[in-house]
């Protein structure tokens, strides 16, 4: 029944529970107490440069793949690559939808038809790709994060849309 | 996500998420985002549904042009006709049985297909490794 909905899934007090009942180490879910800094463009989105990150470990035929152990490394992804050639492992989520079409976890396709209907301004060279899941808050802060921020510096994107999986 | 989307913010680059996990994206406090309503796997769409995924993309990014600091909206998208996919999702039975759908945590590069291993082979072999040129690892 479409009126019969369910609420929001509570992810972290489900996790939580079901790895407890499993035995296994508890994830160290990151709370934040206080405003998340907010940076407002100075342009409309109609003229931002649009990058994006994605946690879906998405990787490109000929690249090296993601391992599944804390892997804090990243992939590059031309904005311009074909979505046949895009490759998607995870050990922490269904991967049947992104495997029949990567633009589920990797919306490079979409991304293309807005910079042509001019909904954003234009595109990153590079996309950016990389695990979720990592369990040291600690890596991604001080190893991952700093490295795709530079990527984006460089760039000069504007607006970044995340995609987490 | 968070922790990568407030640093971003701090060196003055604005972001925008779209999140499965509605719970996770407001612990974390991402700046801007959109919840979608669907199976983790499913952030931006479903398979071979360009439309859906051009309107959940505009749905998130217009967010961008908005003043408010700190939104999350609902997106009206919904997966199926009814939320019965829920139940399962990392179900604890009545008993203390939970069930783990996750793969091994493998240390090695783990491919799609053996043909993304030979290309990723190949493109080590010719020096071509973007990985080996130390720009993309």
């Amino acid at each position: 029944m479409s009126d019969q909905r369910q609420e929001a899934i509570r992810y972290i007090e489900r996790i939580t529970a079901s790895y407890d009942a499993l035995g296994y180490d508890q994830y160290q879910w990151h709370h934040r107490s206080t405003k998340p800094p907010f940076l407002k463009p100075e342009k409309p989105l109609a003229e931002c440069k649009v990058g994006m990150i994605a946690t879906g470990g998405v990787y490109k035929a000929g690249q090296v793949a993601f391992h599944y152990k804390d892997d804090t490394s990243y992939r590059a992804i031309s904005s311009v690559a074909e979505a046949s050639s895009l490759r998607a492992t995870h050990f922490a989520y269904d991967l049947s939808g992104a495997r029949e079409d990567i633009n589920v976890v990797f919306p490079i396709e979409g991304l293309r038809t807005l910079k042509q209907e001019g909904f954003v301004g234009s595109l990153a060279n590079n996309y950016l790709a990389c695990m979720g899941g990592i369990y040291s808050q600690r890596a991604v802060t001080n190893d991952l994060a700093p490295q795709l921020v530079q990527r984006c510096i460089d760039e000069e994107i504007d607006v970044v849309l995340l995609v987490p999986v | 996500m968070g922790l990568i989307s407030h640093q971003l913010e701090e060196a003055g680059i604005a972001t925008v998420g779209i999140s499965t996990a509605k719970d996770i994206t407001k612990a974390v406090r991402m700046p801007r985002a959109a919840f979608l309503d669907f199976p983790q796997g499913f952030t931006a769409g479903k398979p071979k549904n360009t439309k859906l995924t051009i309107e959940i993309l505009k749905s998130a990014l217009k967010l961008v042009d908005t003043s408010i600091d700190e939104i999350l909206i609902d997106l009206e998208f919904h997966w199926a006709e009814n939320d019965e996919w829920k139940d399962s999702v990392f179900n604890v039975s009545s008993d203390g049985q939970a069930t783990d759908d996750r793969l091994t945590r493998l240390d090695n590069p783990q491919y799609q297909s053996d043909q993304d291993r030979k290309e990723a082979q190949i493109s080590h072999k010719d020096g071509e490794c973007l990985v080996c040129m130390g720009i993309d690892y």
